[in-house]
């Protein structure tokens, strides 16, 4: 098991390499180069640019240039934002806070809803509760993400609406009302872009979770296990769920990465500090070193979500060999 | 399985690229049709598509002209002055505009696919057919593509793409290229695995004993055989990418106006949302119930081509 995982790990250390490689090659083709934000500041001359250029190494070739940025991350220092005025590591700071609530509420949802879901749809296949689950789960999939999002900003926060008697208009954006910290303040600004994120992981998971526990309910120990005399409830809760969360438990693995790199679109419509925001920000100025380690940060935790998946996938199932 | 294979007499014939195998058409309709909300989602497909082709003959109205008699500056109410479905922010009539922004998102929807489809068979299939470590390195590229989000990746080169260009308007042509070229990566997995195990197959064998070449092996033996889940996943696809298409459109580093996409005909939309619903809710309502039929169709097609793959 050890040896799998360090040599999955060295295994991932040469395409995360080549990756940052091919990175810092396409974003250095912006035009102005890293130094276009001042190019839009009229109170930095040529001259000043000509000596930032030399300072910053950046009339060098290409590759020298992302040796050094190789340099500096290995002993993490992600270079200084331009756009923020400040360094890229606290600018990341400032956000990812933001992105993990956002993301981990949003999954964490659609994960037990999907996995609730789909064990009914599989156990109550072909029924109406099937259908509208599976109805629901293909919504989910066919989504445009923004426009749900604005859909949902126009029935509950433009107008608001009336419940019960009282009048609520859900706020729309940022995550907060003042400056102090309210659970109940922030849970209210997270309703919305947590249901418009929550409703594709929920059709993922909800899929996903419906067709491995048919694979499991219709296999031989589940028969068993029936013939047995168990209770229907036992047989599903005790014997098929547990195998067939294998495979969720794989898929949700693979939204780590989001977890990290937050969700560029809600963010934006939703106007929440988080990373998708920082990096949309960034894309609008070429603000090369948020770019660069934004871009290679999520690369990361792509290849580590896919190894958290196979050692989650081997450890769970002891018939998965490690190869 | 055995029985597929076909014994070699006489001079070297075709050996029929397993008709045996494959459901009959009659088969493959009849199991589709079963799928009643996958037909639906065909009819639905078919009208739009229509809509699309001929909807400007139709309805004749210039997408980007103002209409500089009843603006006013704000967009018009459906139904006001002829416009049927109101006109956006920039007195635009918005149907004009659904159907110009419908020829735009099926073509670029459909090309990326096809795009998708050769890039990803011609790359999975030498690399499944072939093995060792031809195999290996293009499955360590397809990791390297894989493993940077594309959201983000594409975004980053729309933008120096449209900034490096002198161009205001970035083409149609460079958001299909730049698609299709990060997105084949599933259909080349497809490929490959199911090439691995179709190549060790008996009539393979047979193909290869009577002198077959390497590519008349790919292509009539192997590709008739691989064909079906390609098929479906290329359908699904389709909605995958107008959902990507109309979200890089919406952020404003897709199609660029004045040429309507459906969706930067909503990049606006949040801002007059309070005042004008109707710019908001149409173009996303087109994009949710093409992605929708799309989905339900691919959905039928599994069913009816591959029923094993559920």
């Amino acid at each position: 098991m050890l040896t799998f995982v360090v040599r999955r790990i060295l295994q991932s250390i040469p395409l995360l390499l080549l990756i940052s490689m091919i990175l810092f090659g396409i974003i250095s083709e912006a035009p102005g180069g890293p130094l276009t934000p001042y190019l839009q500041n009229p109170h930095i001359t040529e001259a000043d640019i000509v000596r930032l250029k030399h300072n910053l190494g950046l009339d060098q070739p290409v590759p020298i240039q992302y040796l050094h940025w190789l340099g500096q991350v290995l002993h993490g220092d992600f270079g200084y934002s331009m756009s923020n005025s400040e360094p890229t590591i606290n600018a990341i700071g400032d956000r990812l806070g933001a992105s993990l609530q956002l993301m981990g509420s949003a999954i964490g949802l659609a994960l037990i809803l999907g996995v609730i879901f789909g064990i009914i749809s599989a156990v109550k296949q072909y029924t109406w509760v099937d259908f509208l689950i599976t109805t629901l789960a293909f919504f989910g999939q066919s989504m445009p993400v923004f426009w749900f999002a604005l859909m949902l900003q126009l029935a509950f926060s433009v107008n608001g609406f009336t419940c019960c008697g009282y009048h609520i208009a859900l706020p729309s954006a940022g995550l907060s009302s003042g400056d102090n910290f309210d659970l109940g303040d922030r849970i209210q600004h997270l309703i919305l872009p947590v249901t418009v994120l929550s409703l594709a992981y929920l059709a993922l998971f909800s899929r996903f979770m419906r067709s491995s526990m048919l694979e499991v309910i219709h296999s031989d120990y589940v028969r068993t296990a029936s013939a047995k005399g168990l209770t229907r409830f036992n047989v599903i809760m005790r014997h098929a769920f547990r195998n067939a969360l294998i495979p969720i438990v794989t898929i949700a693995a693979l939204t780590v990465p989001d977890l990290v790199g937050g969700a560029v679109i809600t963010e934006k419509i939703f106007a929440i500090p988080g990373m998708g925001n920082l990096f949309i920000n960034a894309l609008g100025q070429f603000d090369f070193a948020v770019l660069m380690a934004f871009m290679c940060l999520t690369a990361v935790f792509v290849v580590l979500g896919n190894l958290l998946a196979d050692v989650c996938y081997a450890w769970l199932d002891p018939r998965v060999k490690y190869t | 399985m055995a029985a597929n294979f076909v014994p070699n007499v006489g001079p070297p014939i075709d050996v029929p690229a397993e008709d045996a195998f494959q459901p009959s058409r009659n088969t493959v309709w009849k199991r589709f049709r079963k799928h009643r909300v996958a037909l639906i989602g065909a009819i639905v497909l078919a009208i739009i598509g229509t809509f699309a082709a001929l909807g400007h003959f139709v309805y004749p109205v210039d997408p980007n002209a103002i209409d500089q008699v009843n603006w006013t500056g704000y967009p018009l109410a459906p139904g006001v002055a002829g416009h049927i479905l109101g006109t956006d922010e920039n007195g635009r009539d918005l149907l004009a505009r659904l159907i110009a922004g419908s020829q735009i998102s099926l073509t670029v929807a459909i090309a990326t696919v096809l795009m998708q489809v050769v890039i990803g068979s011609a790359l999975g299939g030498i690399a499944g057919y072939y093995g060792g470590w031809i195999d290996f390195w293009i499955m360590r590229f397809t990791d390297v593509v894989l493993s940077i989000p594309l959201l983000p990746l594409l975004l980053v080169l729309t933008a120096i793409v449209s900034a490096t260009s002198n161009k205001a308007s970035l083409s149609f042509v460079v958001i299909i290229v730049l698609i299709g070229a990060l997105t084949w990566t599933a259909t080349a997995r497809l490929v490959r695995a199911s090439f691995l195990s179709l190549r060790e197959r008996e009539f393979t064998e047979a193909a290869r004993a009577i002198g077959s070449g390497d590519m008349r092996i790919i292509f009539r033996h192997l590709m008739p055989n691989a064909v079906a889940p390609i098929i479906v996943q290329a359908t699904l696809n389709v909605a995958n990418v107008i959902l990507l298409e109309s979200a890089l459109s919406f952020l404003g580093f897709g199609i660029q106006p004045p040429q309507a996409s459906w969706g930067n005909m909503l990049a606006n939309a949040q801002s007059n949302i309070t005042i004008a619903p109707w710019v908001a809710i149409f173009p996303g309502l087109c994009i949710l119930i093409v992605s929708l039929s799309i989905n339900y169709l691919g959905d039928g097609l599994r069913d009816a081509l591959d029923p094993n793959q559920r």
